[in-house]
This record gives structure tokens, sequence and C-alpha cells, in this order.
């Protein structure tokens, strides 16, 4: 009974921390929308959140896209599918490859008293992890020229297992990798719920 | 299978190719000779492919990657479009597959990062460090360190492995909501006096939560001809509830009473009908056509009274006061036309150098206001006539703050004073002006091509219509503009024309995909006696003016 009571505060608990990493990175997809300029600024409007000035895009499209994708990443989560989401900003003249952002996944192994962060710890954590992408503008290079957004999923498959078919909407691809020998890569802060842990790391075309 | 160990260091690889090609003597280096014999075009990156995955058909390879260059390109992945390039081994390498598969697991930690794709360095693909998805180790660790390492450095950097297999959305992400490079030019157009526009849009809320605003029209007619021209005013809405719609040569007047639609009359031969504007009482009809006539029509009897001809070009605005109406002219001209006398020509304003678009009199008659496509807003003092005819006047007061052309205008109801005008495309501004003195009051900046303004004479709200590029229509509150309703592609095209009926509760609009649309935003207020007090002052005023 109790086993059963402590599965199901796992689970809920699960839940609460998916979606606190889903938050995370819908918070993160869209400043990096906007400071990398990928969509002009008429387009965001500001929130204040966790102490911070955020711009969420107005723009419902992009929003719409954006929930579509991270639906699929919730599932996937749910399920420990994914390894890794990747944010990539590619050129639309030439399709190079500018900046990749990649948001690395790990649940962490779960014990049944596992003590997950109060509110006001995860509100600060928050801030904590998403100040430093607001600073990244300090030494990512300026992008001039008129780029578009794609959003990446790694799996995290058994190479054994034949490939599951990608859900609806969604199709294999290649890893939009920035040109060789002339990337450089720069490790954020983590996102540390406890039972989920989101790194990000931002690697950009260095020239 | 020794093959590619020979040609190695003949290609112009990196040089590490036969270094790393030692270091991992098995099986696998089969499947490497036999992948790296694809007809690959050389000229081209290709993506990370991993080698312990198929593609799809070896002869279909060289067009797959072109097709996924050519969508990298364009910067997002079609689908459909591309070829599906990692898959598990299959039929193709069966006989590989269950010998590879149990070695594979341990060798895949164990490779360094470099090693299999450097197998396939040969003259086909000489740069294909260039897929590694933003590796920078990759080269470096295989020479110095041990694989595991790499490895483990490479997870905990976050580099992620090529044997990971990638998904993206199908769909590319969507086009941003306005133009970067029209927002730089109406930036670099805009005077250097002029401070930027507050934004009154505070939340992404698209309706007001208390107020249901419908996103479907009231009421669908349609417009077949209706000309696509921004410069045109092509419908006007009676105070005895009818609509005339000017449809390329043809004036249709329809009833909203009845539901029916009337031919009033067609331009003279060869011209087309470029603005309507319907009297004060309703009762006529002034009509500006392509070849400068503006002409006056009695709606009773269907018959053409008046044609006052002059104008050197297209008539694009007419509004009427009282007995007089006012034309604005391609040329730029504004004339007052007193349709009693013989000689209607009785006043010449001119105060524009490019077509006249917007023009509004004041609904006491004191002022009126004019855009044209000099993106100059004028504000006119509205005695004519006394002066006798060919006297020009002066503007009160001229405005460019504009960056396009303005032909929203409106007049505030219950503010008197206040003057709303809008503009276009490179401006989608609507700035607000006090007619007495002639400051700016405030700005409004909207996503795109104001093409008409209007005051909701029941909420102290501001109704806009746009074009280019969202043809939407918009509610806002005044003064604090907050955003009540946007709807967006309220038409196919760009909604170009609106007229708000004269209960004060429906607006109609037009646009160039030849339908009009009746949206019922507002609701009456249930008081019916505060109308007619403000008709009664209206009187009071006329007479006033006329002892002048």
């Amino acid at each position: 009974m109790a086993e059963q009571r402590g599965a199901h505060d796992i689970s809920l608990k699960l839940q609460g921390s998916i979606d606190i990493a889903l938050e995370y990175l819908r918070l993160a997809i869209n400043s990096i929308l906007f400071h990398r300029n990928v969509y002009p600024s008429e387009d965001f409007y500001l929130e204040k959140r966790f102490g911070l000035d955020l711009l969420l895009t107005i723009n419902a499209d992009v929003e719409r896209y954006i929930n579509r994708v991270l639906k699929q990443v919730k599932l996937w989560l749910e399920k420990g599918e994914i390894s890794h989401v990747v944010l990539v900003i590619v050129a639309q003249e030439g399709g190079a490859v500018l900046e990749r952002w990649s948001f690395d996944t790990h649940l962490v192994e779960l014990g049944s008293e596992v003590p997950l962060k109060s509110e006001q710890q995860m509100d600060s954590e928050m801030a904590a992890v998403i100040k430093p992408i607001l600073s990244c503008d300090g030494f990512l290079p300026t992008i001039e020229e008129p780029t578009v957004f794609n959003i990446l999923a790694y799996a995290r498959e058994d190479e054994e297992a034949d490939p599951v078919p990608p859900p609806p909407g969604w199709e294999d691809t290649h890893a939009y990798g920035i040109e060789e020998g002339k990337s450089e890569e720069v490790r954020l802060k983590t996102l540390d719920t406890k039972l989920h842990k989101v790194g990000i790391a931002v690697s950009y075309l260095d020239s | 299978m020794s093959s590619p160990r020979k040609k190695a260091p003949k290609t112009p690889s990196r040089g590490r190719t036969a270094g790393s090609q030692n270091r991992v003597p098995f099986t696998p280096s089969s499947l490497v000779s036999g992948l790296s014999s694809l007809k690959l075009s050389p000229s081209k990156p290709a993506p990370p492919s991993n080698p312990f995955l198929k593609r799809k058909s070896p002869q279909k390879g060289s067009v797959g990657f072109a097709q996924l260059q050519a969508g990298a390109n364009r910067g997002f992945v079609q689908r459909g479009g591309i070829e599906s390039k990692l898959e598990v081994v299959s039929a193709d390498f069966v006989g590989l597959k269950t010998s590879v598969s149990d070695s594979l697991k341990q060798e895949v930690a164990n490779i360094p990062k470099g090693a299999p794709k450097h197998g396939f360095d040969d003259r086909f693909l000489p740069n294909r460090e260039a897929i590694h998805p933003g590796h920078t180790l990759a080269a470096p660790a295989s020479q110095s360190a041990s694989p595991g390492h790499t490895h483990r450095l490479a997870e905990s950097l976050g580099i992620l492995p090529e044997t990971k297999r990638v998904l993206t959305f199908h769909e590319s992400a969507p086009a941003p909501s306005t133009d970067p490079t029209l927002a730089l030019q109406r930036q670099l157009a805009r005077p250097l006096y002029s401070r930027p526009a507050g934004v009154g849009t505070s939340t992404g809320a698209v309706t007001n939560k208390a107020r249901r605003i419908p996103t479907t029209p009231d009421r669908v007619l349609e417009a077949p001809g209706f000309v696509d021209d921004y410069y045109l005013n092509l419908i006007s809405w009676s105070c005895s509830n009818e609509l005339a719609v000017a449809l390329g040569d043809n004036i249709y007047i329809w009833s909203a009473v009845q539901g029916k639609a009337t031919h009033l009359g067609t331009a003279p031969e060869g011209s087309y009908i470029s603005s309507v504007d319907f009297s004060g009482d309703g009762t006529y009809l002034g009509v500006g056509v392509g070849n400068g006539d503006v002409e006056v029509w009695d709606i009773e009897t269907n018959t053409r009274l008046r044609v006052m001809e002059g104008h050197q070009a297209q008539v694009a605005a007419v509004h009427w006061n009282e007995h007089l109406i006012t034309s604005g002219c391609g040329d730029g001209s504004i004339w007052h036309h007193d349709v009693r006398v013989a000689r209607h020509k009785v006043m010449e304003l001119l105060g524009h150098t490019g077509e006249v678009c917007g023009l509004k009199w004041r609904p006491d008659g004191e002022l009126l206001a004019s855009g044209g496509n000099d993106n100059v807003v004028n504000c006119w003092d509205g005695r004519a006539g006394s002066v006798g005819e060919g006297h020009r006047g002066q503007p009160k007061w001229t405005k460019r703050n504009h960056t396009a052309a303005v032909k929203a205008i409106a007049w505030c109801p219950w503010q008197s004073n206040l003057l709303a005008s809008g503009g276009g495309t490179g401006d989608a501004t609507v700035h607000f002006w006090s007619s007495t003195t002639g400051a700016r009051i405030n700005s409004l900046q909207t996503p795109a091509q104001v093409t008409s303004v209007h005051f909701s004479p029941h909420s102290k709200e501001l109704f806009t219509t746009h074009g280019f590029p969202t043809n939407s229509i918009m509610l806002h509150t005044w003064p604090s503009f907050d955003k009540v309703a946007e709807i967006r592609d309220a038409h196919d095209a760009r909604v170009l024309c609106s007229a708000v009926g004269p209960a004060g509760d429906v607006v109609a609009t037009a646009a160039g995909d030849e339908v009009i649309k009746l949206w019922k935003l507002w609701e009456l207020p249930s008081k019916k006696s505060k109308p007619k007090s403000m008709r009664h002052a209206e009187v009071v005023d006329k007479s006033l003016r006329s002892i002048r």
C-alpha cells in the first residue's frame, strides 16, 4: 500500500519534474529566438518571471510550433526515450548551421524518498539557469543574416533494437553539425530538479 | 577489402587515415569499404552518416544527398522531401548485421570519435569532418587520448556522438510575423525628431475574456470586381443603413434592412469609380471617378444629378460636409465643391505633393483632415467659399511623422479635437493629434499597413483595419491601447476599406478578395436618449454657423 502510494508519489513528482523541465525548455527556446535575432524584436513581449525579464513570442505561429514540438518532447521525456533536444539556428541563405543549443536530459535514478525542491528553490533554480542564456550575447558572434531555427531530438535508442518509426510529424534527419574545425562550444549551467537534469551547451560557428 | 587502406594515403585526407585505420582492425572495415565505394559527389559535404547504419540504397545515395543539401540550403528539413538516412542495418547488409552487431556495441564505445569517419576519408569525400556535429575534439583526441576517454569527455561536454539517431519536426519553423526588412525600412525612414511610439499591448492575449468578440463575420457579401487598390475608398455606409459599394465601374447600393443590393449606376465610358461617400442625410451619394469627375447621385431615384469636372487625375477620396463635397485628387489638390451652385468649385487646397487618399471632415464641419501619398497629414480650416473662387487655403498644421502613405483618418466622436491618422506599409503606425494645437498626443505601433481607422462611438475603443502583411482587423482600447481583439487574416487579401454602420455596432470591411464582411463588434447601449440630444446639438451648431 505504502509502496503503491510511493510509486504514485514518484510518478507525480516525475510529472512535475518533467513539467518544470519543459517550462525551462520553452523559456530557453523563446529567449534564444529573441536574443539571437531569429525573429525580430516586434514578435516578442516582455514578461517578468523569476526576477528576470523574459521575452516570449507573440507570434502565434511560432508559439504553436514550439508547443507542438514540446508536446512530443514531453511524451519522450516521460518514457525517457530521448537524450538530447537541440535547437539549431541555420542561415536562410546557404543553410550553414550557425549555432547549436543542445539540451541534454538525464533522468536521475528514482529513489522512493526523493525530496523535490520547494517551489521557491525551483524558482531560483530556473532563474539561475536562464540567466546564463540571456548573457550569452556577450561571447556569441552577432548574427547578421536572416536565420531559421529547427528543433532536433536525439533518440536514446539501443543499437540492437529495430528503430521505432518516428511519431507522426517527425522524421529522421542529419544532425545539422557546425562546420568542422570552426565550432566553439560553451557549456552553461544545468537545471537540476532532483529527478531530471537538463544541461545546456551552446556551440557556435566561429569564423 | 584492403583497397581503402591502399588508397587512403593518396587521398587528400588529413593524414590520420592510415593511423586510425590501423587501430581498428576488425570486420567493420569490410563494411567500411563497401560503403566507401558508394557514389557520393565529392563537392558536397555529406551528412554525418553513421557507418553502421544503412543508407537507403547506394544508388540513391547521391540523389538523396543532393536533396538533403538543397534542404539544408533552404535551412529546413521538409517532410518527405529527404530520404531518411539513418536506419539500422537491414537487408542490404544483412550478412554483416549479425556478425557486426555484438562486436559493434563494444566497438562503438571504443572507437575514437574520428576513426570511422576517417575510414571514409577517401578521394570522394576529402572533408568528411565537415559533417561532424560540432566536434572540435574529434580529430586531435583520436591521436592522443584513449577512445574511452574521448567518449566520456565528449559526453560530458555535451558533444553528441554520431551514433545517435536524430529526429526533427517535419514542419519548418514559421516565418516572423513582421518582416525585418520592413521594420528596418520604417526605422530608417522615421524622421529624426520623432520619438519612438509607445506600444500598448501588454499581453499576447487576442481577445478580452470578459467580452466575446466574434472571430467570424456576421455577414458576408460577395463583391466581385472590387478593385484591390490601397488608395481608393470604395465603400460608404449611410445613416439610413445603406451600404454603397463601388465595384470597378459600377456602383451598388446594398440595403442592410432588406438585405438586397441594387445597381445604382456606372462610371462614364472608359473610366472607373475611385471613391464613394454618402451625404450626411443619406439621400445623395458623392462619387469620385478615375477621370477626375465628381458626381452626385440621387439615391431615391437612382439618377445622376450632377457631374462636376475639373480635376486632372483620379479622385480617390471624397467627403461631404452638408452642401459641400470635398474631393482629393491624384495630383495632390483638394477641392471644395458647392453642389448648390453652378460654379461648383469654391475652394482649392494645395497641401499635398502626392495623391490624396485620406479625407475626413470633422463632424461639426470646422476642420478638414487630409492624408496623402506624400506621407503628410494636413489639417485645414473648414471655412470655405466665403472668399470666393480661386482662393487657395493654407493648412492649419502639417505633420510629416508618417513614413508611408496616410489613408486612414478618423475624428474622435467624444473628443472633438482628437484626430487619428494611420500610415501604410512602411509605417504601420497610428498617430493621434490634437487638432487645436497640432501636437502629437500618442502613437500606436501596429504590425501591418493601416488601411482605415475608426473610433467606436459607443465604447472608448479604436478600430483599425490592416493590409500587408497580416490582413487583420484590430480593436484597441483608448487611451491605453490594450489590444481588445485582433482577427488575423480577416480577409484573404488586404483589408482596404471599412465603414461603421449607422447604429455604431457593426463595421463593414472590404478587401481585395472581393468579399465584404460585416462584423458585429460592439453592443448597443440600452439608453437611446443620448443620441437624440447629440443630434439636437448638431442642429444648433449648424444654425450658428450659417449666420457667418
